[in-house]
């Protein structure tokens, strides 16, 4: 199982690697930006994403759509404090497979990166 | 039974819809009267009748569906020659609208409406059981309610993905809404590519949105819609009528899902036939003659989608006359035998050109461009002020004024814009005339014609509102005083029915209404009398008038001209509140009359009450707006000008005397020691005083905000504003300032003292 | 307009913070503390900043002060271990830290739509320099790792 951290706070990667370690990852790749993570996943599909919103270069948003105009189905779990509805829509519909707000607990991502992973199933 | 289980947008939709059918069935039932036996015209309003019954029973609204629903049963009949509209069953079924209409209100004030009246409804049950009662339509769909119709399984998700379901379905809509118009363009060979490419991506939004909420159904129907929209460009001429009619279809069953979620529910509606004889019309292949089904409504379930026994229910609660009702309640008996062609087009092509917007975003926008016109003002004021400092750049100094007036010219516009985007026409005042004008005539056994003028005239919501009361209460001053009857009519050699005209014009930034009666008109000398006897006016006041201000009093506070209170115009409420209303518009009320000849009442009001033009003007260490409209003329008073008359300070202007209004002792109650060197004469009407001011800061756009509740008892003033510099000014209330400065209100009065 | 969307935004602020120092670091953070306005004299000589722009509906520049000591404890309960303050991974902390509690803070705001820019960190060792105006909005927060404060000045 390959995990893909993308976002562009390495505080984050570092709260994400803690988090996903004991979900039964045996990779963790991580990107800074939407580009960075574009290349990761050419080197070699993950089969989870987290994804972060605002972050330079390319975006989130830009990113899922590059990455579903591939044809990827991995689930995709966005972790940002981007909560507004309005919002939120915008990242279903470049599509996003479940969407986390920050502030959260590790508790609350654990139980958000499984419930990615099952709707994937 | 409460208003809890519905969810309050659907609710919201309803009553909109609702009520605007009402309205517009309201005139047609009264234009039908003058024009029994108008196919077109009854057809309507039983359409919308049934509508408003339609969706009352989608929402279990049972009061209101009782009421509708024997309402809807006479129209029917009458619409099939069985039951003549007599005058008693026009009466009968406008007071079936005016319950709908107090049961929508009910609604609109979170409670369950109550029964209708229950003589009313045996009424209307009469009427229809006099026509041939074995084709009186039956119990159909009404009973049923409607969540049971369809089946389905409750919506299950994790409470985060299920907060957003709401967002999402009105999003699902506005797409469905795209995508259906843009299925016009798909069969047009022109721009069919183009079309199918744009649902292509539409669809696959939706795709990945409906994938988001686990919904695999509408994912797959999502799927075959875009496969068939890929298709479409290429399609053989023959079998296009057949496949817009079930990718129209499959839209349909798109918008079921999205009301169904809306109520929680997953429906079912199995879509694998209407999707596989999608594919075969896409392939170029064509169906049986069998399958060949003409309306949506029929397609559902001769595909499956619907059972056949399944009472029809309109995908959307509210849904507009367009989605012909008749035809859906006449579905499940037609549904499965094939009917002669009748649609020739299955797709809507007359694309929606108009949108419904929250009128509160209106007023947010609104807002928003009061704040970018302040802002506007500061950056003006700051290139003037720029401009003149010691060492200033020119060439800067005329680049930033090239800015600024580009800026002043965009905000103007915008504006503009925004302003006109909450105009309505006054038709929507019109349309109600006719109906109390009726109720009016019979109640008093007048005649009256009446005529209404320029209902196209467009006004800012607001101002609609608030003339709606004053203008009803006019027309029954008409009806009530105003005209004569019939008899006295004749021997006056006036055509028996009497005539009132209702019109509406732009003029400049104002709109002027006028009501004009061709009756008795208003005595001068009864007013001026009634006036005295009030203590409004002394005895010398009045034999000083002129008749045509004598008249003018009857807008004056405790007036009351009726001689005994009818039950038409009512105790207590006279035209004072009539002008107080149109003064709170900012508007100026005028009446002219001459005896025996008619009445004319007319208004001008401000087309917009957000912004004015204001002249801002120093007193004291504050700076005040007074409201350019108010404004008669500025002058700087020299030698025996300002002077006083029985003890009052006056200014005299020409062969004028004006009260003199120092503000600054009116407003800090602090005396000048010198007068003060401008006076501003404002006046409303023919009102007129002199408002005295230390200084004049020029003319400005104004933004009006409300006041702070500290000032909200001041009488002085109206509002307040943001000035170029950024401070806050208070607008001057010219209306009660001229009420308080009584001494000689009318300036022809002050003239012979 | 901007005045309204101030007290709105003051309000999340406090509720964000909380929420960010309770689920990301397990600190129970309130109002109050000794990191008032203005700042003491040995306050101002070693802090961190965090500052985020906010654009559109509301324009203003919201800043997370961090006294080093605050710093290094927020940091240190942040990444589960001690971190230098000259790491790079410090100054990534307190931006994220910044860019949680007012872009949740923002999130909340009703009826505005704005974007936030990406956090700027800045440490200021040298006494304090003159900030050119009083903040629009001071709050003094306090938790275990001791005592910080958020800023916000409206644009100008």
């Amino acid at each position: 199982m390959k995990a893909l951290i993308v976002d562009d706070s390495k505080t984050i990667r570092t709260i994400m690697q803690r988090s996903l370690g004991p979900l039964g990852f045996d990779t963790i790749v991580e990107a800074e930006d939407g580009q960075q993570a574009l290349d990761r996943a050419g080197e070699g599909l993950p089969d989870f994403i987290t994804l972060d919103w605002n972050m330079p270069v390319m975006n989130g948003i830009e990113f899922l759509k590059a990455y579903r105009a591939q044809g990827h189905k991995t689930p995709i779990l966005m972790v940002t404090t981007e909560a507004e509805k309005s919002r939120v829509v915008e990242a279903i519909k470049a599509g996003v497979t479940h969407y986390l707000i920050k502030p959260f607990t590790p508790d609350q991502l654990k139980e958000r990166v499984s419930e990615t992973l099952q709707r994937a199933a | 039974m409460s208003l809890d289980g519905i969810d309050p947008a659907i609710l919201g939709d309803f009553l909109t819809e609702s009520n605007e059918l009402i309205e517009k069935l309201e005139e047609d039932l009264v234009k039908l009267e003058s024009a029994s036996g108008d196919d077109e015209l009854i057809n309507s309003v039983f359409r919308a009748m049934h509508t408003v019954k339609g969706s009352a029973s989608f929402l279990a609204l049972n009061p209101v569906v009782a009421v509708a629903h024997v309402a809807e049963d006479v129209l029917n009949l009458s619409r099939k020659g069985e039951v003549a509209i007599t005058e008693g069953v026009m009466t009968r079924l406008l007071e079936s609208v005016d319950v709908l209409r107090g049961q929508l209100d009910a609604l609109n004030a979170g409670e369950m409406p109550g029964e209708g009246p229950p003589d009313l409804v045996e009424a209307l049950k009469a009427i229809a059981a006099g026509g041939d009662a074995a084709d009186a339509p039956t119990e159909q769909a009404d009973a049923a309610p409607a969540q049971d119709a369809q089946g389905g399984v409750p919506l299950e998700l994790h409470p985060d993905k299920m907060a957003l379901v709401e967002f999402m379905i009105s999003d699902m809509r506005e797409q469905l809404d795209e995508i259906e118009s843009l299925a016009v363009a798909l069969m047009d060979g022109e721009s069919a590519d183009a079309a199918a490419q744009e649902i292509r991506t539409k669809a696959g939004e939706l795709e990945l949105t409906a994938d988001f909420f686990e919904l695999d159904v509408l994912v797959g129907d999502v799927k075959s819609l875009a496969a068939a929209a890929a298709e479409a460009p290429g399609l053989d001429a023959g079998l296009r009528p057949a496949f817009g009619l079930r990718f129209a279809t499959l839209i349909e069953v798109m918008r079921r899902r999205a009301s169904g979620l809306d109520e929680g529910v997953v429906r079912e509606l199995p879509t694998e036939t209407l999707r596989e004889r999608i594919a075969l019309l896409a392939a170029g292949e064509g169906l049986p003659a069998e399958d060949l089904i003409d309306g949506v409504d029929q397609l559902l379930v001769h595909d499956g989608v619907l059972e056949a026994d399944a009472p029809v229910i309109a995908a959307e609660p509210a849904a507009a006359p367009a989605a012909d009702p008749p035809a859906a309640s006449e579905a499940p008996a037609a549904g499965a035998k094939p009917k002669p062609a009748e649609r020739t087009k299955p797709l809507t092509s007359a694309t929606e050109a108009t949108i419904r917007v929250d009128v509160n975003r209106l007023e947010s926008l609104l807002n928003l461009v009061g704040e970018l016109v302040l802002e506007k003002n500061r950056v003006l004021g700051m290139a003037r002020t720029y401009r003149r400092m010691p060492g200033s750049d020119n060439g800067f100094s005329d680049q930033l004024e090239q800015v600024s007036s580009a800026l002043d010219r965009v905000t103007g516009d915008l504006q503009l814009g925004i302003m006109k985007t909450r105009m309505q026409p006054m038709e929507k005042l019109f349309g109600r005339y006719p109906r109390v004008v009726r109720d009016l005539a019979k109640a008093t056994g007048k005649q009256i014609d009446l005529e209404l003028v320029g209902g196209d005239t467009e006004v800012d919501k607001s101002v609609i509102e608030m003339l709606a009361d004053p203008m009803v209460h006019l027309l029954r001053n008409c009806a009530d005083h105003g005209l004569e009857g019939p008899e006295d009519r004749v021997a006056a050699g006036k055509p028996a029915a009497g005539q009132v005209t209702v019109s509406a014009r732009h003029e400049g930034n104002h709109v002027v209404v006028e009501i004009i009666d061709d009756g008795r008109g208003i005595d001068p000398q009864k007013v001026g009398a009634k006036a005295v006897s009030k203590g409004l006016i002394s005895a010398e006041e009045m034999a000083s008038s002129s008749d045509s201000s004598l008249v003018r009093l009857i807008f004056a506070p405790g007036f009351s001209m009726a001689e005994e209170v009818s039950n038409l115009s009512g105790r207590g409420v006279g035209m004072d509140v009539v002008n107080t209303n149109i003064t709170k518009l900012g508007g100026v009320i005028d009446v002219a009359s001459e005896l025996g000849q008619g009445t004319t009442v007319s208004f001008r009001i401000p087309l917009t009450l957000a912004i004015m033009q204001a002249m801002m003007t120093e007193v004291g260490e504050a700076a005040y707006a007074i409201p350019l409209t108010n404004i008669v003329e500025i002058v700087q008073p020299e030698g025996d000008a300002l002077t006083t008359v029985r003890g009052n300070n006056v200014l005299r202007l020409r062969d004028e005397v004006i009260p003199l209004v120092d503000l600054s002792q009116r407003l800090d109650g602090v005396t000048q020691p010198d007068p003060l060197p401008y006076a501003v004469v404002v006046g409303l009407g023919d009102r007129r005083a002199a408002l005295q001011v230390a200084g004049l800061i020029g003319q400005q756009e104004i933004v009006i905000k409300p006041l702070d509740p500290m000032f909200e008892n001041s009488q002085e003033v109206s509002g307040a504003t943001v000035r170029e510099d950024g401070g806050v000014s208070l607008i001057l209330d010219v209306a009660s300032l001229l009420e308080t400065s009584r001494t000689g209100q009318h300036a022809g009065s002050v003239c012979d003292a | 307009m901007n005045q309204s969307a101030l007290t709105q935004l003051a309000e999340k602020l406090e509720q964000s913070a909380t929420e960010v120092c309770g689920m990301m670091l397990g600190e129970a953070v309130a109002a109050g503390g000794h990191c008032r306005w203005p700042l003491d004299q040995d306050q101002a000589a070693d802090v961190v900043r965090g500052t985020i722009s906010i654009a559109g509906d509301f324009e203003a520049e919201a800043t997370i002060h961090l006294p080093q000591v605050t710093a290094v404890n927020l940091v240190a309960a942040f990444l589960g271990g001690p971190v230098e303050a000259d790491d790079a991974a410090f100054d990534d902390a307190v931006g994220e830290l910044a860019n949680m509690v007012i872009g949740s803070a923002k999130s909340r705001l009703e009826g505005l739509a704005c974007s936030i820019s990406c956090p700027r960190v800045v440490h200021q060792q040298m006494p304090a320099a003159p900030i050119t105006r009083d903040p629009d909005f001071w709050l003094p927060l306090s938790g275990p790792s001791g005592d910080f404060a958020i800023e916000v000045q409206l644009a100008a």
